[in-house]
């Protein structure tokens, strides 16, 4: 195996295009089934079902359910910033300083749990200065962008994983502690966090498309999409032991959607966009990305959200992914 | 180095029994009335008392059935990777650089199982190192990996039959039993067309049997192969290829062979989204060649010409210097004339080919594989240039020196 890095790209997002329509009655079955398919979405722990469609509409449907996908899963992924206060030293506010993205993450849970890459935030968490604080920035209700400090809730070198956790800052906790006692309603605590659906990286298969997702600056995500072209890798971790059970891919992953999650077509997470394989130097992705599965990461991260860290290690991943798996003879 | 150990307390003790909107109703009030701090954690406290196991572990959401064009590309995967085998070429070494990370060698490549009787194609270049060492027929030139059951991978040793260079095309011989052996079902070349899909299996990096997806994405292009020559009716692919993908196949959607992956277009060494596939019609036409008489044999001229850099430093600056010309051949015969010492020990460049069949040609590789196109037999014009005349000169082809 060769030697494994993350490299910072720049990134343009990618805009999928609106097909134009073939047909009047086309459009119109186009319209209908992308406003049934919406109407799925809106609850978003669903899973996207499908009705069967013939070939001639299968193309403009793969376009239609991308873009579905795309913005129904982008509230969920959140862009994770680096604020380097160490530049100001008379800075007073917390928002004189330098903002520099370093990754994505994506919401664990209702809580306010944001799942990323140990390598994202490593430098942060090593940081005994003080003068640094981690940023989330989050997709609000109605569109708005809204950053929110982050405290370190856990980390797991060894499978490059890291749990945030977003603290309202003072004043918009004010706002919403004062709405509810005078209208008497209840504010739900996390109404602009919106949980990633979860999925399972056992029943995956080479050859089915996936989607990675990123956000590096809060309000342009990024989405590649490829296959899944290899299962049960194994990737080096950032504390030097190897991660098992790695998604292979060819869909770009790179600094820009790393800590994001990678999609199936139903718009369930199955990986932790990880990293991508370069020859020393190059710094561009060759095809040849991993993700960390889901399974995996399920069974670690609420141990480190309660916990702060893992205490046995090997057994979690036995327990987990089993044998190495591939295929039988068809 | 684990993650870090110490799992801090919590600041402020009634945050941590409560929950949800209450919680927050309950400290704001205390907030309001006996202090001015916001719950928070330090900056690297670990762990987070207020919620259970059970609280943050969300559930798993099912999934239908993979949409049909997934599924399509799921089985023709499922039904493929079993014709795709591992080839190492053992006069090759790993280098273990000094960061400890492995540099897997060029000589790591693909293989596709071509019939029953244990003949896996290849591309030349993979096994190049082994061939330039010359070793003959039968000898042992690679190790094999073919996939079973159970992703175990069983290993043979796999002896030379037959490579030709031209065509960056080597065929091996492994002795495993038939039930181990799928063959790959041959497509054509001739009817593709830019825009059908096409899925690539190989090794890249050495990760076995990984599969990339992409598109035809040129036809007829030139191939310069690794060997040093041009290979021509190159498939362009965006199909991720890199190194260790050499020698693997390039499928169409009904998973039949439509080429065999070989080079690629990069600044950085790996795949940029420009890859190329030497076509199946050329493979099906060496490929059984190489089985039956261990060699292909070309049509030419029994000639040799000047390599690049000796012509640029004799002065030719297009075409093909002929340097010297085998007395018995045809294109002695048809009065071609080579580069000899006058007497005053001067070099009397011989005739210089122009063009065949008025196909103009600008360096040795062109020539080449102009020459190849045609069937040994086949009569063809040269145009020569001889001093400063200009003039044709008719030639049978016959059997290329090389």
């Amino acid at each position: 195996m060769g030697h494994l890095s993350v490299t910072v790209l720049a990134q343009q997002p990618s805009k999928v295009a609106m097909l134009p329509t073939k047909s009047g009655f086309v459009a119109r079955r186009s319209l209908l089934m992308g406003s049934l398919a919406m109407l799925q979405v809106a609850n978003p722990r669903r899973a996207l079902g499908r009705n069967a469609r013939d070939n001639h509409d299968e193309d403009l449907e793969f376009e239609m359910r991308t873009m579905q996908l795309f913005e129904s899963t982008t509230r969920s992924v959140v862009a994770i910033q680096d604020l380097d206060l160490s530049s100001n030293v008379a800075a007073v506010d917390m928002d004189d300083g330098e903002i520099q993205g370093i990754g994505s993450g994506f919401v664990w849970d209702r809580f306010g749990h944001i799942v990323t890459n140990y390598h994202v935030i490593s430098k942060i968490a090593k940081d005994t200065s003080g003068k640094k604080q981690i940023k989330v920035v989050l997709l609000g209700l109605n569109g708005d962008v809204d950053s929110y400090n982050a405290a370190i809730i856990g980390l797991d070198a060894s499978r490059d994983l890291a749990v945030l956790k977003v603290q309202e800052n003072l004043f918009r906790w004010l706002f919403t502690f004062f709405f509810s006692l005078v209208f008497k309603i209840e504010v739900p605590e996390s109404s602009v966090l919106r949980p990633a659906v979860i999925g399972s990286s056992k029943d995956l298969r080479v050859g089915q498309n996936c989607y990675a997702i990123g956000n590096p600056y809060g309000y342009e995500h990024i989405l590649t999409t490829g296959v899944v072209s290899g299962l049960c890798r194994q990737i080096p971790s950032p504390s030097g032991k190897p991660i098992f059970g790695a998604i292979q891919t060819d869909a770009s992953i790179n600094a820009g959607n790393s800590g994001g999650p990678l999609l199936d077509s139903f718009g369930r997470v199955i990986g932790i966009n990880t990293a991508t394989f370069t020859r020393r130097g190059s710094g561009t992705s060759s095809g040849v990305n991993f993700a960390v599965a889901i399974d995996l990461v399920r069974q670690v991260v609420p141990h480190l959200i309660v916990e702060g860290a893992v205490s046995s290690s090997r057994s979690v991943e036995r327990g987990v992914l089993g044998p190495p798996r591939y295929l039988s003879l068809p | 180095m684990r993650a870090l150990a110490a799992r801090a307390a919590c600041e402020n003790a009634s945050h941590c029994h409560a929950r949800a909107v209450n919680s927050r109703r309950a400290v704001g009030a205390g907030m309001l009335i006996f202090g001015f701090s916001l719950p928070t954690l330090p900056a690297l406290a670990l762990g987070d008392s207020t919620v259970t196991l059970e609280d943050v572990t969300p559930p798993v959401a099912p999934r239908g059935d993979l949409p049909p064009s997934e599924e399509r590309i799921a089985k023709l995967f499922e039904n493929n990777t079993f014709s795709v085998v591992n080839v190492f070429d053992t006069t090759l070494k790993p280098e273990l650089n000094l960061t400890g990370s492995v540099e897997v060698p060029e000589g790591n490549g693909t293989g596709i199982v071509w019939d029953k009787d244990g003949h896996i194609v290849t591309n030349y270049h993979v096994i190049g190192s082994a061939l330039s060492k010359g070793l003959g027929k039968k000898k042992p030139v690679a190790r094999v990996s073919l996939l079973v059951e159970d992703g175990v991978q069983k290993t043979f040793q796999a002896t030379l039959v037959g490579a030709d260079k031209t065509k960056d095309l080597a065929v091996l011989k492994i002795d495993a039993p038939e039930a181990l052996l799928h063959p790959i079902s041959v497509g054509k070349s001739s009817n593709l067309k830019v825009g059908q899909r096409c899925l690539a299996i190989g090794n890249p990096f050495g990760f076995d049997h990984t599969l990339t997806v992409g598109v035809v994405s040129g036809l007829n292009r030139d191939i310069n192969s690794q060997t040093g020559v041009i290979i021509g009716g190159g498939i362009q692919t965006d199909a991720a290829i890199n190194p260790g993908n050499s020698g693997g196949p390039l499928l169409n959607s009904d998973g039949k062979l439509i080429g065999i992956n070989a080079a690629i277009f990069t600044r950085t060494g790996t795949s940029a989204g420009i890859g190329f596939a030497i076509p199946v019609d050329a493979v099906s036409r060496v490929v059984p060649q190489l089985i039956k008489y261990g060699k292909i044999m070309h049509a030419g001229l029994k000639i040799q010409v000047a390599p690049d850099i000796v012509a640029k430093q004799l002065n030719v600056k297009k075409g093909s210097l002929v340097l010297s010309v085998l007395p018995s051949s045809t294109a002695a015969k048809a009065g071609l004339v080579a580069t000899r010492r006058g007497i005053a020990g001067n070099i009397l460049l011989g005739d210089v080919i122009l063009a065949v069949d008025n196909l103009s040609i600008k360096n040795p590789a062109e020539l080449a594989k102009a020459l190849d196109d045609h069937e040994i037999g086949d009569q063809v014009v040269l145009k020569v240039q001889r001093d400063d005349k200009v003039f044709d000169i008719h030639v049978e082809l016959e059997e290329s020196l090389n």
